[in-house]
């Protein structure tokens, strides 16, 4: 028995099974939803075949981005957005809480987007649907908010492992991507859920990956040779995400206009560029995943690479076009036929050098691995990803290579991924356990101490004696008739006089108090008063709202222990 | 330059037993790491910049009520004899009343020539509006409802010792023959002033000085003589 209970300390006893059972549980509902939008895609994508040969084909893009806009923004009544910045936003500023409502929304906008040719892919969409899964399932179990969180991140694990079958690729992006935390609590669930979401989705939808590739031979005159590709694949996902980023500043300056500020009217006319870039290269729009196949599979116009480097232009504008209006779809698609357009065309480039024969398909694997390395700053999930959807287990050191030359690239140039970047910019991403986060999530209002004593003017020190015995308090603030904040008594300033009665007697509180004390406004951040108590090294401060009403005292011990009980329960894994 | 371990401690704002620990955990660089710490102060500081720590400088010491010009030693020793000193007095002033007697001590007190003597004259009036500033047995205190640095940087204090007593509303409801007018510039130093001169007129010796009208002179050597040092 005491070895039993040598073994149990420091476990977490039923915990991990129960998170276990959750996870598999979020598995079955994110593999519902990866089906549902997968075969979705499919239907709607053959069912507008007649329409895409048809003259009004052009336009097809343009009537997708605008309809999907309009059930994403007016519809369901949600900010638009490729879908993985919000469901960061959820777990950096909401505790991993999304609504319920959020497991369709984005869905269908995205649905209805590409499958009518946007150029961009479903796993923003997918990750986004799935993770309100977990989160839904979470708040059905009331856990604490690092569980839900985990649960979040179940979802996306499950969503993306189902619909790419590539169940490894969901749990590095669940844990790179959306936790960026790895440790044995949270890898469990994740893998969990992952397994189970890719065996229904393998299941449902077919055992095959994404694409398919012939088997490659290469030697280390072709991982040198890779070199040079990673470093390029880093230089234009930087591009890329820089272009999306200046493209949305244009589409937002737009959308201060009238006609233009309406849901899906940017998004639609450059849904119209698009469509004009589909009607010269069909290659470029939609998903784009059989481009990806004819570069793998070396018969995509191998005598002419400059075809396929005027095809990587094209692609590059439509997917800048469509991500940048806000268009609903992801950068995971793009990224990868982006990817293999550029070392296709870099093989092809390598062949025309006298005394090199390269297998350009090779190439073009390994620079999808490097676009969404460097798109996402995630270079796990981009090796992952290439070696999942094309099966090509054999090809992992050149592929590491890429990805993590592409990723340094991106992460020395780029301060910020594709995914972190707005929500950066805005002071949104804020990892849970942070000092930044924490401060952030505690108002002034929280932590007042609402049994402060107040004194009216008039009053005399005598007056003050009197209630003394009936607090511990050792700070007053003085008001008017009106509750206006006037100035703060500090008790241990007042011993010269607080002990004479008559001395005490004839001072009002006016005289004795101090009215040049700094206030804390009660809509302050918490940021903002830590920084008032910094200045003048005080220790009680009074806080006033908007009228210079009273509202309490504010310590900086009171502070410190809330400060701690909230980074406890932001980090703790148990339920209340 | 190079700052040993307290000095280094203090400018981050933390104890030298976390400063020893942080160099322990090579959180950061010291200098010489045998036994004597030392930092080198442009690396700390950037060190604490990257980190987001606030340094010390700019709040040392924390708020101040005293006068931000660093006391003389004199001040620190007997405040009250200084201010008195530096207020002087006002003897057989022509007033007839408590205001107009307010009213000529605002106008002769030696003030910094900045001070807004009219808002002073009102802020005394408002104060004896609140209670009477009559401390007894003929001896008044007037001053400022809200001690500022707006009327004096430091403490002044003025005597007026009036012809014929004059009706101060004072609770045991003696006229005033003895007023002192008090000029501070925080709560906090009036405070301190205020229980220093209640101490003294607390001397039956002094209280008869004062109703006899001796010299300023004696008066003021017996203040110094009764103020506590320190």
């Amino acid at each position: 028995m005491v070895r039993l209970g040598r073994l149990r300390q420091g476990s977490a006893g039923t915990e991990p099974w129960l998170m276990a059972l959750l996870a598999a549980l979020v598995g079955v509902a994110a593999s519902a939803v990866a089906v549902a939008l997968r075969s979705g895609v499919h239907l709607l994508f053959e069912a507008l075949h007649t329409v895409r040969e048809s003259p009004w084909g052009i336009a097809l893009p343009a009537v997708g981005a605008l309809l999907g806009v309009i059930v994403i923004r007016v519809i369901f009544r949600e900010p638009g957005g490729h879908g993985v910045p919000a469901v960061l936003e959820a777990v950096s500023r909401h505790g991993g809480s999304m609504r319920p409502r959020s497991m369709v929304s984005r869905l269908l906008g995205s649905l209805i987007n590409v499958a009518s040719g946007g150029s961009a892919g479903l796993e923003g969409p997918i990750a986004f649907s799935a993770a309100a899964v977990g989160s839904t399932v979470a708040a059905g179990a009331k856990v604490a908010e690092r569980q839900r969180v985990l649960l979040l991140a179940c979802g996306v694990a499950g969503g993306i492992g189902a619909i790419f079958n590539a169940p490894l690729t969901g749990v590095i992006f669940a844990t790179e991507v959306v936790l960026a935390e790895w440790t044995l609590a949270t890898v469990i669930p994740v893998v969990v859920a992952a397994t189970v979401a890719t065996s229904i989705g393998r299941g449902l939808l077919g055992a095959e990956g994404a694409f398919s590739s012939g088997e490659f031979a290469w030697d280390s005159v072709d991982l040198g040779l890779a070199v040079p590709l990673g470093l390029l694949a880093g230089v234009v996902s930087v591009g890329l995400v820089g272009a999306i980023f200046k493209v949305e500043m244009v589409a937002a300056h737009l959308k201060k206009g009238r006609l233009l500020g309406k849901p899906g009217v940017v998004a639609a006319i450059a849904g119209l560029g698009v469509g004009g870039i589909g009607w010269v290269f069909p290659q470029a729009i939609g998903e784009g995943y059989e481009l990806v196949n004819e570069c793998l599979n070396d018969d995509f116009h191998s005598e002419i690479f400059l075809f396929a480097a005027m095809v990587l232009l094209a692609k590059f504008v439509a997917t800048v076009l469509t991500l940048g209006s806000n268009a609903p779809g992801g950068i995971f698609a793009p990224s990868l036929v982006l990817g293999a357009a550029l070392g296709f065309s870099y093989g092809g480039a390598l062949n025309l050098l006298p005394g090199i024969e390269v297998e350009a398909g090779f190439f073009a694997l390994l620079a999808m691995a490097g676009l969404v390395a460097g798109t996402m700053q995630a270079p796990f999930t981009g090796m992952f990803l290439a070696l999942e959807t094309t099966g090509s287990w054999s090809e992992t050191l050149p592929l590491m290579l890429v990805a993590v030359l592409s990723a340094l690239v991106s992460r020395s140039l780029l301060r910020h991924s594709f995914y972190t970047w707005e929500l950066a910019e805005t002071g949104r991403l804020l990892r849970p356990g942070t000092d930044r986060r924490i401060l952030a999530d505690l108002q002034a209002v929280e932590m007042l101490d609402l049994e402060s004593v107040t004194i009216e003017m008039g009053h005399t020190l005598d007056d003050l004696a009197k209630i003394l015995p009936k607090t511990r308090r050792n700070h007053f603030a003085v008001v008017d008739d009106d509750g206006v904040f006037q100035g703060m008594l500090d008790l241990s300033s007042l011993r010269s006089v607080i002990f004479d009665p008559l001395l005490r007697q004839m001072t009002p509180v006016d005289t004795a108090m101090d009215s040049t004390v700094p206030r804390i406004r009660d809509d302050d951040s918490l940021l903002q008063a830590m920084e008032v108590f910094e200045e003048v090294g005080a220790w009680v401060l009074p806080v006033i709202d908007g009228e210079g009403k009273f509202l309490g005292t504010l310590s900086k011990s009171t502070l410190f222990d809330r400060y701690r009980r909230e980074l406890i329960v932001q980090t703790s894994a148990r339920a209340e | 330059m190079a700052l040993n371990l307290d000095d280094a401690a203090h400018l981050l704002g933390v104890s030298p037993a976390t400063l020893r620990r942080w160099a322990r955990e090579g959180q950061l660089g010291v200098l010489r790491p045998s036994g004597d710490y030392r930092f080198d102060e442009a690396e700390l500081r950037t060190w604490a910049r990257s980190h987001g720590l606030r340094l010390r400088e700019a709040a040392a010491g924390g708020r101040t009520s005293w006068p931000t010009a660093a006391p003389s030693s004199a001040h620190e020793e007997q405040p009250l004899t200084l201010a008195l000193g530096l207020g002087g007095v006002l003897e057989q002033p022509a007033a007839e009343d408590r205001d107009g007697l307010l009213q000529s001590m605002v106008e002769s007190i030696p003030l910094d020539s900045a001070a807004d003597r009219p808002a002073l004259l009102s802020q005394l009036l408002a104060r004896e509006q609140l209670t009477s500033t009559g401390l007894g047995d003929g001896i008044a205190v007037p001053h400022p409802r809200t001690p500022s640095a707006a009327f004096s940087e430091e403490p002044v204090i003025m005597l007026a010792l009036p012809a014929s007593p004059i009706d101060w509303h004072a609770l045991d409801g003696k006229p005033v023959h003895a007023a002192f007018l008090l000029v501070n510039p925080a709560p906090e130093v009036h405070l301190k002033i205020l229980s220093r001169l209640a101490f003294v007129l607390r001397d039956a010796g002094f209280q008869s000085m004062l109703r006899d009208g001796a010299d300023f002179a004696e008066i003021l050597t017996a203040t110094a003589q009764l103020e506590p040092r320190g």
